[in-house]
């Protein structure tokens, strides 16, 4: 598998970018464990640390638990024959795992985990010992596992503005065949010529501003206008010699558009008849030395990811940019290139796609349309009056207010008068963010996480990425959501999880995590490992092997939905309750009245036990009623997540009795 | 014979344990189960270029993936299905009989230590090459501890059993080809 993966996007996308452009104008030997030795199964038996002798069926299970462990904490790479098993064998299981993430290449699973959470996992991190460019592409992904590996903050994940790691410059061919001119040179030679020609543009007008006599002011001025005119031939002659991911970064750092936007204001105050002639020499002379010396900054920093100077060979080889070397000096937006063609923005659909992902990478909220609580206050437009569609649309669209400025890629168009779309269309920037506008009783802006559409106490609001940042560190939402995709990592995505189990898992999490994030994270990476559905050779997906300590497993409802009928409904629903609630208890799991299934004991208006179908269809009337009558928890705000997990069981069970009783 | 270990393959997928015919095993991928074989089979710093052995080059996009652009990810191709089954098989076949032929023309750089158990296992039908240790180090270092002990015992015994009398080329590709083509060196789990 040393085949790069070349993608290249369409040509459409270059078209794009170009138009943003212009509309703004080894070996691994000591990495291995120590004391290399055999690999080869023993046949005798060994002592180890808790359990014991093991030997037979538990010591090869043994060796299949470090075999799958090596594996999971070393970038995919399991046992070798460089490994020494029979050393790892007497250890315990925590010691072994803590002994992998001692291993370089434990950086390398952080990054694959962490690329797994933001929905864009690959299928290998490296080819031939290079890390594929698309990696770079996430820096807070990078950013977080770097800081994992040092036990800083691995919350960092959660940056939506940060660094910038640009990927080693790109040796392969580019597909486009070379220009006139071009042809033989090497893509680090083109790239060479091409900034070089770009800095001679700009060193020729400076040359006439410098030239001794002086030019004519109109003259000047002319060259100046011009040069500042000619972003529609210089960015194509810059970009010919760079591919696709790269040219999204000259882009967003303005590395052409900056100086020559500079220039325009500069040219057009100076060359007024106002201006005194002196002024304006002085003001056109310093301005081309400013483009110059940022051009130069820029290119010459770019330069330093030429792929002979810079192919890191760990997670905590990546480098920063220095984005101070940009025009624009800005933080990098996390969103690279490859979510900029993911979730691309269009003149209708107002960033939910962007706010569908937000919620779905680190809320695990799928977006299942299970009602909403009625709003106190009349909600306004279609998706508000309607409320099939104001059940996602309430949560979605505060969410997509945090992007509200960021057009096509991603590109910031806070500066600008008008936003561009990836459709290619625009608008007036005011009088699209002002969709967002908060009515009276919210903050300014209607942006946020929104957990209640009738409680706004319960609600997150913010205007900024920063803001957005803010709440994705400190929503306990997030925490489970990272515990929760961490289970799916290691265990398997298909897994069923006790609820419970989750809940203490992110428990500890939390505690740990106000200390110290990474060590927090490496702990829970520990309890999965140990835990039992873990150790499954051929596990039950639909069971529940883990629980919380000190909860007791019994006859109850499935493990799927146990914890969270038993946190949200039997407070009432209990088989204690002396009112109309205790018609349904949902800690009961009986056997149904045709004898085939299993349900909750619950009883109609003559207290007859309803059939599984009859009493399904109840709960899922209650849980997605819009009515804060009839809606269940009532006067309650349930979690989302636990709301989705709840309804979608019951319309899985619900479907599968009709289709079973179906003649 | 080896149509019969093929229908033996099929046949291992279909009397997997209720338990895991329960669920929706995945196969790993092309990815994955490369770097399996170069970790424990190749030198180290040198993995196999295992690409030569897939019918096309883009095929093993069909044998279960991660890798797209410009969407979000997740897992595709991987629910076995007739044609990835054949790709698997074509690809494996190849990858088993360049293992094979090692016994008497290298075709693929080993790992030392793994070569030292292949020359053992070339002088197949001799009696050294059946020892009990010699089988037992080929099996976990190509299948590693994927699969439970009784698997290997079966492999073993089929071999020691259809095998006894065959040229050595045939049945160590047939050995890795039995191995590589088993669900639980091919399954997710």
């Amino acid at each position: 598998m040393a085949r790069p993966r070349l993608r290249r996007a369409q040509l459409g996308v270059v078209v794009v970018l170009a138009l943003l452009a212009l509309a703004g104008t080894k070996a691994r030997r000591g990495q291995m464990l120590v004391n290399p030795a055999t690999a080869q199964p023993g046949a005798s038996a060994v002592v180890e640390e808790t359990e014991g002798v093991l030997e037979g069926a538990s010591l090869w299970q043994k060796r299949w638990w470090i075999d799958r462990t090596a594996r999971l904490l070393r970038g995919g790479e399991g046992l070798g024959p460089e490994d020494d098993l029979a050393a790892l064998l007497p250890l315990s299981k925590e010691r072994i795992a803590r002994r992998f993430m001692l291993d370089e290449r434990f950086g390398d699973t952080i990054l694959d985990f962490n690329l797994f959470f933001l929905g864009f996992k690959s299928d290998q991190l490296k080819s031939a010992s290079a890390y594929d460019r698309t990696v770079f592409d996430f820096p807070n992904a990078v950013a977080a596992a770097q800081a994992l590996l040092k036990d800083g903050d691995y919350f960092k994940l959660f940056d939506l503005e940060g660094p910038f790691y640009m990927a080693p410059l790109r040796s392969e061919p580019l597909d486009e065949p070379p220009q006139p001119g071009d042809e033989g040179l090497t893509l680090a030679q083109l790239r060479s010529k091409a900034m070089r020609e770009i800095e001679a543009v700009f060193a020729d007008a400076l040359a006439l501003a410098q030239a001794r006599p002086a030019p004519r002011l109109a003259d000047l001025c002319k060259a100046v206008e011009a040069l500042a005119d000619s972003g529609q031939t210089l960015t194509p002659q810059l970009h010919r010699a760079f591919d696709d991911a790269e040219i999204f970064a000259l882009i967003r750092g303005e590395v052409l558009m900056q100086p020559l936007e500079m220039l325009a204001k500069v040219a057009e105050k100076a060359c007024d008849e106002r201006t005194a002639p002196a002024a304006a020499r002085r003001s056109l002379l310093e301005g081309l030395e400013s483009a110059l010396a940022e051009i130069k900054r820029a290119f010459s920093a770019i330069a330093e990811f030429e792929p002979d100077r810079y192919q890191p060979k760990s997670v905590l080889e990546f480098k920063r940019f220095a984005l101070s070397a940009f025009p624009t000096k800005q933080k990098w937006l996390s969103f690279g290139f490859e979510q900029g063609m993911a979730l691309g923005n269009s003149s209708t659909n107002f960033n939910r796609k962007r706010a569908a992902y937000v919620l779905k990478r680190f809320f695990c909220d799928d977006l299942i349309p299970i009602g909403f609580e009625s709003p106190q206050e009349h909600v306004a437009g279609v998706h508000g009056s309607q409320t099939s569609c104001y059940a996602c649309h309430h949560k979605l669209d505060p969410m997509a207010g945090f992007f509200r400025t960021y057009g096509a890629y991603f590109f910031d168009y806070a500066r600008s008068p008008d936003i561009i779309f990836d459709d290619l269309a625009s608008k007036d920037r005011v009088l699209y963010e002002a969709v967002w506008k908060a009515a009276s009783k919210l903050p300014a802006w209607n942006i946020g996480y929104i957990r209640s559409a009738r409680f706004q106490s319960y609600n997150s609001y913010g205007t900024s990425m920063g803001d957005l940042a803010r709440i994705l560190r400190t929503a306990p939402e997030v925490k489970r959501c990272l515990v929760k995709r961490l289970h799916e990592y290691i265990v398997a995505e298909d897994q069923t999880i006790d609820r419970g189990y989750l809940d203490y898992l992110t428990r500890e999490f939390e505690a740990e995590a106000a200390v110290n994030a990474s060590r927090a994270f490496k702990s829970t990476i520990v309890r999965l490992l140990q835990s039992a559905a873990y150790d499954q050779r051929d596990a039950d997906p639909k069971r529940c092997y883990d629980a919380a300590p000190g909860s007791l497993p019994g006859e109850g409802p499935p493990c799927r939905v146990a914890f969270i009928l038993s946190k949200n409904c039997a407070q009432c629903h209990n088989a204690g309750a002396d009112d109309e609630a205790a018609r349904l208890d949902v800690g009961s799991w009986i056997p149904a009245p045709d004898g085939q299934r299993r349900i909750f004991r619950h009883l109609d208006d003559k207290l007859a036990q309803l059939s599984a179908r009859d009493s399904l269809a109840r709960v899922i009337e209650r849980l997605s009623s819009t009515d804060a009558s009839v809606r269940m928890p009532k006067g309650r705000v349930m979690a989302g997540d636990e709301r989705q997990e709840l309804f979608l069981w019951a319309q899985e069970e619900l479907a599968r009795i009709l289709e079973q009783t179906r003649p | 014979m080896m149509r019969a270990l093929c229908s033996a393959a099929f046949v291992a997928l279909l009397l997997q344990p209720a338990g895991a015919m329960a669920q929706s095993s995945q196969f790993k991928g092309w990815a994955a189960v490369s770097r399996e074989l170069s970790i424990r089979l190749a030198p180290q710093g040198h993995p196999f270029e295992l690409d030569e052995f897939l019918p096309s080059g883009s095929m093993d996009e069909l044998l279960g993936t991660w890798t797209t652009f410009g969407t979000e990810h997740r897992f595709r191709n991987g629910t076995p299905n007739a044609l990835n089954m054949t790709i698997w098989h074509a690809a494996l076949a190849g990858f088993a009989k360049a293992v094979g032929q090692s016994c008497t023309s290298p075709r693929l750089m080993f790992h030392e230590r793994f070569l030292t158990t292949l020359r053992t296992l070339c002088a197949w039908p001799a009696p050294a090459a059946k020892e009990e240790g010699v089988l037992l180090a080929f099996w976990t270092s190509v299948m590693g501890y994927n699969a439970g002990e009784h698997e290997y015992a079966a492999w073993r015994d089929f071999f020691l059993r259809e095998y006894a009398n065959q040229p050595a080329t045939e049945t160590v590709a047939a050995m890795t080809f039995a191995i590589t083509m088993h669900p639980s060196f091919l399954l997710n789990r």
